[in-house]
């Protein structure tokens, strides 16, 4: 698969290494800001198109290259959030089943304590929830969290902080 | 990016939590589907050439037009806004005067055959039995100037300075001083077109405590000089005809003593004309610069005349970056405005997130 058309200078980062290891956590946490599937393939795309189209843009400086394409996901996806003026809404996809990985007692709690989570995430306010999409389905780290969210690495910490405590609150409800 | 740590309370309650929720929340991951994969896959191989937003791709090529039209809107506007500026030396005078409002008029005929200078003149709409373009007006103005104490020599200086620049003559020149203080006052005769603009760079030396302008009207003395010296012209080629044709030794003697009588009325009545156009070809200004009572001297209070001075340093620094701020405006506009929009956008897209 190439990205790169020929006779093109260097980039600091290969495009296509990018896409490959990142293409699943982009439609996770878009997936989680928009609530549907064809949306979130549509915008999973554009946001791959934008980051191919200013992959001369990317400066070192700014940040990692991650950080950089989820920050491109993320206007792609508040794009559509307001083009189409959805919320947010985070699909509940089914605990993967548990019955064959070991005792019936075991597998049923994981499922309760997993739905409770799922519940739980549902009541979060859109930021929260993009928040925990950034951190768990993207895999970002809490600096490059921030870089999306053009905030400090100790804001992006607290406000993640309050929205997995909320979650934690909400569980043990 | 701020560096801000995050407080340790808070960052090992985090981790712990990090810890506690991982691998539930990580479970409501959503998965991509193969069909999605393999569609992403096959758009990936093609470059996303074809997956740029229908409205991405026209704001892409609607944006370089958008900027080159900005650029010449504004370019434009500046351009025409300095088109549209009158020359203020040919601005019409519109001093009031005690014969009325005074208007430019057309230079009078008939001063081109004697070589006289063809300057504009201000002369009265109203009051005259002749056409508009024979009227003659002798122009006259006064301006009174106040300066700080220990600046009137500083500002006449500059007076003779400012009537260099326009062409002006320095007919007389006096400074007096009484104590510490100086005076200064001064005659120029100026070329009645640059009449105003001398008054306005003269204004800008100092306070202005008054400056009125009058005219006379010496069209009629102006018209009387002309006829007088028509009439003995006439006369003489009327004595020249009866010479030519005289015989008796008498009679030539007598029309050639009325020649030379005439000669002699004739350089009179020429430089009767000649004065009119001169008085009336420059206008008399009158600038006297006196010491400001309210500034300080040098002996009085040297607070007040350095907080004068950095008043009017300060007005120079600011003038100078007004002109060069009006130089950059049009670009200084344009980044406003991509700063501005950009900043909408980011804005707009915040509100999304909004429950």
């Amino acid at each position: 698969m190439v990205l790169t058309a020929p006779g093109e200078a260097a980039e600091p980062f290969s495009i296509e290494a990018l896409y490959r290891e990142s293409r699943d956590d982009v439609f996770a946490y878009v997936m989680g800001m928009l609530g549907d599937r064809g949306d979130a393939e549509e915008v999973t795309a554009a946001a791959f198109e934008r980051a191919f189209r200013r992959r001369h843009l990317f400066r070192v400086q700014r940040g990692s290259p991650r950080a950089w394409l989820f920050g491109i996901a993320r206007n792609a996806a508040l794009d559509e959030l307001r083009g189409r003026r959805r919320s947010g809404a985070l699909p509940v996809e089914d605990p993967p089943d548990a019955a064959g990985e070991g005792r019936l007692e075991e597998a049923a709690e994981l499922s309760f304590r997993r739905q409770a989570v799922a519940r739980a995430m549902r009541g979060l306010d859109p930021r929260e929830r993009e928040l925990i999409a950034l951190k768990f389905f993207a895999g970002l780290s809490n600096q490059e969290i921030a870089r999306v969210l053009r905030t400090s690495e100790s804001n992006a910490g607290t406000r993640l902080h309050r929205a997995l405590a909320k979650v934690r609150e909400a569980c043990d409800a | 990016m701020r560096k801000r740590e995050l407080d340790p309370g808070t960052a090992r309650e985090l981790a712990e939590l990090e810890a506690m929720l991982r691998d539930d929340i990580r479970a409501q991951r959503p998965r991509v589907d193969p069909a999605i994969a393999q569609r992403l896959d096959a758009k990936a191989e093609r470059g996303f050439r074809e997956e740029a937003a229908p409205r991405a791709a026209v704001r892409r090529r609607l944006l370089p037009a958008l900027t080159a039209a900005s650029v010449l809107v504004i370019g434009g506007g500046v351009v025409v806004g300095q088109l549209a500026e009158d020359d203020p030396g040919q601005e019409p005078a519109t001093q009031r005067t005690p014969a009325g409002d005074l208007r430019e008029a057309p230079p009078a005929p008939g001063d081109a055959a004697t070589g006289t200078p063809q300057d504009r003149l201000l002369v009265p709409e109203s009051g005259s039995r002749l056409g508009r373009s024979d009227r003659r007006v002798e122009r006259s103005a006064t301006l009174e100037l106040a300066a700080p104490a220990d600046e009137v020599g500083q500002v006449a200086d500059r007076v003779v300075d400012v009537a260099d620049r326009h062409r002006a003559i320095v007919m007389s020149s006096i400074v007096t001083e009484r104590g510490d203080s100086e005076r200064a006052s001064f005659e120029l005769r100026v070329p009645v077109g640059r009449t105003r603009a001398l008054l306005a760079d003269l204004s800008d030396l100092g306070e202005v405590r008054a400056r009125t302008a009058s005219g006379r009207d010496v069209t009629g003395e102006f018209a009387t000089a002309q006829d007088r010296l028509s009439d003995l012209r006439a006369e003489r080629r009327s004595v020249l005809r009866r010479l030519a044709g005289a015989d008796a030794p008498a009679e030539r003697a007598m029309l050639r003593e009325r020649l030379r009588q005439l000669r002699s009325q004739i350089a009179m009545a020429r430089g009767e004309l000649r004065s009119v156009r001169e008085r009336t070809a420059f206008a008399t200004v009158a600038v006297s610069i006196a010491p400001d009572p309210g500034s300080s001297g040098p002996d009085e209070g040297g607070l007040g005349g350095a907080i004068d001075r950095a008043g009017n340093v300060l007005e120079d620094i600011a003038g100078a970056a007004l002109v060069g701020l009006a130089a950059i405006s049009p670009l200084l506009l344009l980044a406003l405005l991509g700063y501005g929009i950009a900043r909408w956008r980011r804005r707009s897209r915040e509100q999304a997130l909004r429950p």
